[in-house]
């Protein structure tokens, strides 16, 4: 009996510690997957990723250019691309920027009317690291002007350089 | 009575066994996680650009006012002098700003070499380029950031 008894405890305890082994291990694999790598954050931490202060800092100032503007209103659509392509061009190719495209969109009174494109993307790209859409909107007499910036980025240090 | 001991002396083994296994389990958890290089300068970098981006340039118009300030950094509420022990009193950063041309920096404007930028055991660097409007005058306001400390970053 005292022996049977001893036994019972230490398989108890067998089981006990390899259930403590397999519990630590599955924390040892997780911990390896989600461990952070040098350059980055876990998931969507990079903190500059985050605000796009300068895309949004350009669309406002698209919006307020009275040129631009004046082209807009006077529907002159193609001519507003001209003005404004460069500008995104130039600040999306800044080297290294790893912003994969850049879609703007003109609405008037609700409704698409151009669709400025630096590099064609698809909404809801699945493995874009984020994707951000900002909008502006500014009136002229009775009709409403929508100015939509949508970008999605490839990776983590998207925004910077 | 004498089962008893014997039971309790096989739980104090084991109990000491299991102490000792979680024990080497935290530690090695907590070394593989952090123990790992974690280089956060773009990121501090990208903090300080995005306080400059703030100061300088409201709803997409420069803020003349800010940026011609002789004193930007001060006016801006930004400090680059580290005080740690380690670089007290030896510049880490460098702040590049150029509008249209027109171009100011703060800190050691050396750490923004771009042969160096980001380069092993190199300063950090990162560059924005923003469309502002001053004076109803389209113009591109382009910010270099640079952050050094390369010893904390081996």
């Amino acid at each position: 009996m005292n022996n049977k008894a001893e036994i019972g405890a230490t398989l108890t305890w067998i089981v006990a510690t390899i259930i403590i082994l397999v519990i630590i291990f599955i924390f040892m694999v997780v911990s390896g997957v989600v461990k952070i790598t040098p350059g980055t954050f876990i998931g969507k931490g990079e903190i500059s990723a985050l605000k796009f202060p300068e895309q949004q800092q350009t669309l406002y100032a698209i919006s307020k250019d009275t040129e631009i503007r004046n082209l807009i209103i006077a529907e002159e659509y193609d001519e507003a691309e001209v003005r404004i392509k460069p500008i995104l061009e130039k600040i999306r190719t800044t080297p290294g920027k790893p912003i994969s495209g850049w879609n703007l969109e003109i609405y008037k009174n609700g409704e698409k009317i151009k669709k400025i494109t630096t590099n064609e993307i698809t909404y809801g790209l699945p493995n874009a690291y984020d994707k951000q859409n900002f909008y502006i909107i500014f009136y002229n007499v009775q009709d409403k002007y929508k100015l939509r910036l949508y970008l999605e980025c490839q990776d983590v240090s998207c925004g910077d350089t | 009575m004498m089962n008893k001991k014997g039971d309790e002396k096989i739980l104090i083994f084991y109990w000491i066994i299991i102490l000792i296994i979680i024990t080497i389990g935290i530690v090695a958890g907590v070394v593989h996680v952090f123990g790992s290089n974690l280089d956060i300068r773009k990121a501090e970098a990208g903090l300080l650009k995005e306080k400059l981006v703030d100061c300088l340039v409201d709803k997409g118009e420069l803020n003349s006012r800010n940026y011609n300030s002789v004193n930007l950094l001060e006016t801006c509420k930004i400090n680059l002098n580290d005080n740690t022990a380690k670089y007290k009193g030896i510049p880490q950063y460098a702040i590049n700003l150029n509008l249209d041309g027109s171009e100011r920096n703060f800190g050691n404007s050396d750490l923004l070499n771009e042969a160096l930028c980001n380069q092993e055991n190199q300063p950090a660097c990162i560059s924005s380029i923003i469309y502002v409007l001053e004076n109803n005058q389209g113009k591109f306001l382009a910010i270099k950031i640079a952050v050094r400390k390369t010893e904390k970053n081996e």
